[in-house]
């Protein structure tokens, strides 16, 4: 399963750091670690989310995953082959085979290029196609792929509609037909209406050429939609790493919990029935983590063992949970197993 | 959360019939039209619709909050406990912006001042309008951020903007819209900019802190999810016009509108069937130019039918009840 032929990514102990600033700008604070040793694998044709909470190094963890920010430890492995601190020149013949898609449509699009350029500038780049007028019909054909019309090569960004912004971020992504496609907050600044559509896009492109997708998320609605597995972050750590039905079904970690019981249903019905614990606080600053577990200040379940000792990310059934409640649960487990081995009649 | 429908005395808000125009430098552009709707006391009211839906220009006018000119109130009537809005002299909009209204923006950091510290902010409305020295009136500003459940209130007094996170600038918000005890509060898009707990926690104070003063509520959102959690009564709007209004049980329930059944369908669950294709809605929302003599949303609707080019009246039919109404020819 967890073999590299059929993982297109392999991310182990993923560290970043970032060198804090004062308000000034000057260096030389002390390093915040955004990142906190993240291990997840990408299966081909797979979708794994991540979600979380602004801060809680979702985006950041991407961007290491690019090389695009310098993790600071750890390892990728892209395909089969390691590209830890590949430098940009180093990653140039691979940045067709990964490709990002970014939340904001109006700020990743160069408002002085056409819709055309826009779309042809990765291929000219990597030397794709023999000419301008290849490229130029390349982009015609990626335009029609992801719902729009010729009509629109022409035209400037600021001509165009949130939805069809991001649809041309994807042509563009997919103009050099990659393998991985990161997406960071794709449709977070869509309407609802626009959203669906955009969605229904990024499953049909899967399945056309065979992607794998790395989903980066805050809404838990769009990420049950969208992925196969999903990965629960807080404070720079995966907490919780399931399959989406387990997630979903039985949320195990209490962040994952909390963070489902947090989204309001469209239904007031099913919405009355529900019982809503409110957490208490607010995320606290990368920069001073509490000790021990990152989440046990804010916890409804926290235990004495919580504030002193961080709990790893461990195998618990199916999937994969940092929490001391589940330690608990394996170590009394433990025991029984022992005395019914010891042969006490139950 | 306990839904109020039932109308105690006169409502607090009523509008009626409202138009507004904006002057675009060559023509009149409709931004809102023909929109009615009233909150009583106790009520949580939500104006729901996607971008450019009407919902925002709508609120702020009612407080005169929009640059008039290029705005204008073309028709219609506003009334705030029984007085109408549209021949108060500016001074006396003055005394009520903050006083018998308070509003809950977007977005906090924008909306305060990053000069001032958080005390002195909330401290204004009540030296304003309620003649406290200031003195009193901080003695009241902590007290109001102890209501909004802020941790060591006294510190954060004296703090400014910069130095809170984004919820707890919500808070100091709230804290203001409710310093002066209003009969009604807007917020518009209160916690969009907000994560997912900390739009819970902020949503529920409003709504606990609104019923507790015996006022009203007037949500405005995008998110069906939270209109679901906490609104008693459902406004939907598309391009200018409420198209459906309902008790929210019977909104969600029994939905007539084509379009309040696809904004539904076209939410992403966490709970339910997944489908694998999510029901979307071709096309994209109209701009305000747009207008046409028909339905708006005819050319996005799977049941248009000739009749749309007529332009469906907001009205009930023998299966609707509780002055649920919608405007469309072919309802389901």
């Amino acid at each position: 399963m967890n073999d590299v032929a059929t993982n297109i990514l392999d991310v182990s102990d993923l560290c970043v750091d970032y060198a804090s600033t004062t308000s000034f700008g000057v260096t030389g604070a002390p390093t915040v670690r955004a990142v906190k040793g993240i291990s997840l694998t990408l299966q081909r044709g797979e979708t794994l989310s991540l979600v979380g909470e602004s801060g809680c190094g979702k985006s950041t963890t991407a961007m290491a995953i690019l090389q695009l920010t310098p993790p600071s430890g750890g390892r990728v492995v892209f395909d089969g082959r390691d590209i830890t601190g590949f430098s940009h020149r180093q990653m140039r013949p691979l940045r067709r085979e990964m490709q990002i898609i970014y939340q904001d449509p109006f700020g990743s699009l160069n408002p002085r290029m056409t819709i055309a350029d826009l779309i042809a500038e990765p291929m000219a780049i990597q030397g794709v196609g023999r000419s301008g007028n290849e490229r130029r019909a390349k982009a015609a054909e990626l335009l029609d792929t992801v719902g729009m019309g010729t009509r629109f090569l022409d035209r400037y960004p600021h001509q165009l509609s949130g939805g069809q912004r991001q649809r041309v971020a994807i042509a563009r992504a997919l103009s050099l037909r990659p393998k991985l496609l990161i997406c960071d907050e794709p449709v977070s600044a869509l309407d609802v209406s626009v959203q669906a559509q955009v969605l229904n896009l990024f499953s049909d492109l899967k399945e056309q050429f065979g992607l794998s997708y790395l989903f980066i998320s805050h809404d838990l609605g769009v990420v049950r939609h969208m992925s196969d597995r999903v990965a629960v972050m807080y404070l720079g750590r995966i907490v919780e790493i399931a399959t989406r039905d387990d997630l979903y079904g039985e949320p195990l970690h209490p962040y994952t919990r909390i963070l489902l019981d947090a989204v309001a249903v469209p239904d007031p019905q099913i919405e009355r029935a529900r019982d809503h614990v409110l957490l208490q606080g607010e995320v606290p600053s990368v920069a001073t983590p509490p000790p021990g577990c990152p989440f046990h200040p804010r916890c409804p379940s926290a235990m004495p063992v919580c504030s002193r000792e961080i709990p790893p990310l461990r195998l618990h059934g199916n999937r994969q949970i940092a929490c001391h409640l589940y330690d608990e649960a394996a170590a009394n487990k433990t025991i029984e197993a022992a005395m019914d081995g010891n042969g006490n009649p139950n | 959360m306990p839904g109020s429908l039932e109308k105690s005395g006169p409502p607090i808000l009523d509008v009626r019939g409202l138009c507004m125009g904006i002057w675009s430098g060559k023509t009149e552009l409709v931004a809102v039209a023909d929109v009615s709707f009233r909150a009583y006391s106790g009520q949580v009211v939500a104006l729901v619709g996607e971008s450019g839906a009407g919902k925002s220009i709508t609120a702020m006018s009612l407080t005169h909050l929009l640059p008039m000119p290029p705005i204008k109130i073309t028709a219609g009537e506003i009334r705030l406990s029984g007085r109408d809005m549209q021949t108060q002299s500016p001074k006396q909009i003055r005394d009520i912006r903050g006083n018998e209204v308070g509003i809950v923006f977007q977005e906090p950091m924008t909306a305060l001042n990053p000069s001032l510290r958080i005390w002195r902010q909330i401290a204004e409305p009540l030296v304003r309008h309620r003649r406290l020295s200031w003195s009193a009136a901080k003695a009241q500003a902590i007290n109001l951020l102890k209501k909004v459940r802020i941790p060591d209130a006294e510190t954060k007094a004296e703090a400014y903007p910069h130095q809170l996170s984004g919820g707890m600038r919500q808070r100091v918000m709230v804290a203001i819209a409710i310093s002066c005890e209003p009969r009604l509060i807007i917020a518009d898009e209160p916690t969009t900019a907000l994560d997912v707990t900390v739009q819970a926690q902020i949503l529920a104070l409003l709504t606990d802190l609104t019923r507790g003063l015996g006022g009203a509520l007037l949500l405005i959102t995008h998110d069906l999810g939270v209109v679901a959690r906490y609104a008693d009564w459902v406004n939907v709007m598309y391009a200018g016009r409420i198209v459906e209004t309902a008790a929210a049980d019977d909104l969600y329930r029994d939905g007539r509108h084509p379009y309040t059944h696809a904004l539904l369908a076209s939410v992403p669950k966490i709970v339910g069937p997944i489908a694998h294709r999510l029901e979307s809605i071709a096309g994209q929302p109209p701009a305000p130019s747009d207008g046409t003599g028909g339905c708006a949303f005819a050319p996005r609707c799977p049941r248009r039918t000739e009749r749309c080019d007529e332009r469906p009246p907001l009205s009930g039919d023998d299966r609707t009840r509780n002055g649920h109404l919608f405007a469309c020819w072919n309802p389901l």
